[in-house]
């Protein structure tokens, strides 16, 4: 059953066009992950999702009701997990969540059992007492979560939760994750992290220059590609001769370089690796070269031509 | 309005120690220094009027007025921080309609305004034994300027880019309100000067109170309300200005 859909929904600044006819379906009790590189309109989507700004044209629906950005009451239902850290830094973690928690009408016992419940779930309850400006990055990153808990919302939509986080501290968040949507909550997860949507989803769309380029679930979006190899090559002396004589291989659907990285979208099984062993060869050499079953990432290359992040 | 904003927004203020160093310390500080000096250059002429010390007195209402105008600076940094930054998206998305955070959040920083300058009086009145005079006139007087600062704040707050330039505008414009009052600076330089030395918040203020009965006689009760009236007028047309500016730009 349907929780949240756009269709057709159309945004712009000037004569950016942020959202351009989006369409998408989340279902209840998914985790819906958005997948796409920087500025390819994941935030804009889901602030127009939770009617923070308004569209030009298209329609938004919400637990069967129309959203815009007076429909105050319905935000009552949603948590939001923003991508930068929104805690208040001059309260304790949990006057944090106490405050959010009021936010969101909750008083009293209600109040107090929901934060015990949310401290204890982001595994904050020994420090609840101190200010966020103490905690580490991830520290902070789970408070910031817990705070669009502390309501029981139906539909949590978290943009890009682990940005800038130790490799624990993201696992962590991963599995918080998985649980929260085990209780009955439906997630949408944005990220450009390619790795946690297939740790987590149950469905995903690709979203590129504000459209979705593709959705289904990992296997699928993997079976359409499934015809494909990809090559990466770590080039001695990277060049644009080399990327053009590569280019020209007969069954080489795409090149993309990063540094002295190249990876290659080839016709599976057309022994392009050993002629592209070949040509690296004359052009300086080769440090690296292997073929990999297609995964997210490839599909992502293929579809757009370009990789989804940058180099970290 | 929300109570559970208005709490968030006092707490915050309440545990800010630099502002409370800023909006309370201050003030009493400064009010009693000068009250000592005010009383080594008046030894011999005395400075008691039915006990109570009007040196003091002096020093402490035009103290407490100085700050309030000054306090402008927590609205303005709210907006900032709270409704100009990423924090924004955070609270846009809570049930809570961004007039009823906004206006509570400036309902909070008048009542912290409030306890300041009612702080300040307090120990003017149990330190000094400062005359309280007409006491209602005194506290219209004190929640006007408060509502003033705190409409000022936000419009400053709304007009500037980032959180310091806000600060520095606070700043520039409390002290311009207060040097063009002419009650520290005597600027007998045209009729702007002449203007605002009557009719600017800060000249206002000062005048509904000494004219309330507190260094003069009851003869200018009326003198007194005239100021309170206009200083309520003047609140009025900031508190319009603001929400044109509320409407204009949206945070």
């Amino acid at each position: 059953m349907s929780i949240a859909s756009m269709k057709k929904v159309v945004k712009r600044y000037g004569d950016f066009t942020a959202l351009d006819h989006l369409d998408m379906e989340i279902n209840e009790g998914e985790i819906f992950g958005l997948l796409g590189p920087n500025g390819a309109g994941k935030s804009t989507s889901i602030r127009s999702l939770c009617g923070l700004i308004g569209i030009d044209s298209g329609e938004i629906t919400v637990f069967g009701q129309r959203q815009d950005v007076n429909n105050v009451k319905i935000r009552q239902k949603m948590g939001i997990v923003t991508q930068e850290i929104t805690v208040f830094s001059d309260l304790s973690a949990e006057a944090n969540l106490r405050y959010f928690g009021s936010l969101y009408g909750l008083r009293g016992r209600e109040l107090n059992e929901n934060v015990a419940r949310v401290l204890k779930f982001i595994g904050l309850t020994e420090h609840k007492n101190k200010r966020p400006g103490k905690f580490s990055g991830g520290m902070q990153r789970r408070l910031n979560i817990g705070c669009a808990l502390v309501h029981r919302p139906k539909l949590l939509i978290m943009d890009e939760p682990t940005v800038g986080i130790d490799p624990q501290s993201r696992n962590h968040i991963l599995e918080s994750v998985k649980q929260i949507a085990a209780e009955g909550t439906t997630v949408i997860y944005t990220t450009h992290y390619m790795e946690e949507v297939q740790a987590i989803c149950n469905r995903i769309s690709i979203m590129d220059t504000g459209r979705v380029i593709a959705d289904g679930t990992i296997d699928e979006l993997v079976g359409r590609i499934s015809h494909e190899d990809t090559i990466r090559l770590t080039a001695a002396m990277p060049s644009d001769a080399l990327t053009e004589d590569i280019k020209a291989i007969s069954g080489i659907k795409n090149v993309a370089v990063s540094g002295n990285e190249y990876t290659i979208t080839s016709g599976a099984d057309s022994g392009n690796l050993n002629r592209i062993m070949e040509i690296a060869m004359r052009h300086g050499g080769v440090s690296n070269i292997h073929s990999d079953k297609p995964n997210l990432e490839d599909v992502f290359l293929t579809l757009t031509g370009k990789k989804l992040r940058d180099e970290e | 309005m929300s109570i559970s904003i208005i709490k968030h927004y006092l707490f915050r203020s309440m545990s800010d120690k630099f502002g409370l160093i800023i909006q309370v310390i201050a003030p009493i500080l400064i009010a009693s220094v000068m009250t000592s000096i005010g009383h080594n250059s008046a030894e011999g002429y005395g400075h008691l009027v039915d006990g109570h010390d009007m040196i003091a007195t002096g020093n402490f209402l035009v103290n407490m007025l100085i700050f309030q105008f000054m306090s402008a600076g927590y609205m303005s940094e709210y907006i900032h921080y709270d409704f100009k930054s990423d924090r924004r998206w955070r609270l846009l998305a809570t049930p809570v309609s961004l007039n009823k955070y906004v206006f509570s959040a400036l309902a909070a920083c008048i009542v912290y305004a409030l306890i300041s300058g009612f702080a300040v009086l307090a120990f003017g009145y149990f330190v000094f034994n400062v005359y309280m005079g007409n006491i209602v006139i005194i506290v219209i007087t004190l929640v006007l300027t408060a509502i003033f600062s705190q409409l000022m704040g936000m419009i400053i707050g709304l007009c500037t880019k980032t959180a310091s330039a806000s600060n520095a505008l606070v700043q520039v414009v409390g002290w311009a309100l207060l040097i063009f009052s002419g009650f520290f600076i005597g600027l007998n330089i045209g009729v702007i000067t002449d203007f605002l030395g009557t009719y600017s918040p800060f000249s206002l203020a000062v005048d509904a109170i000494f004219y309330s009965g507190i260094f003069t006689n009851m003869d200018r009760i009326n003198d007194a309300y005239r100021s309170l009236g206009i200083l309520a007028g003047v609140t009025v047309v900031t508190a319009a200005a603001a929400w044109l500016v509320v409407r204009s730009r949206p945070v």
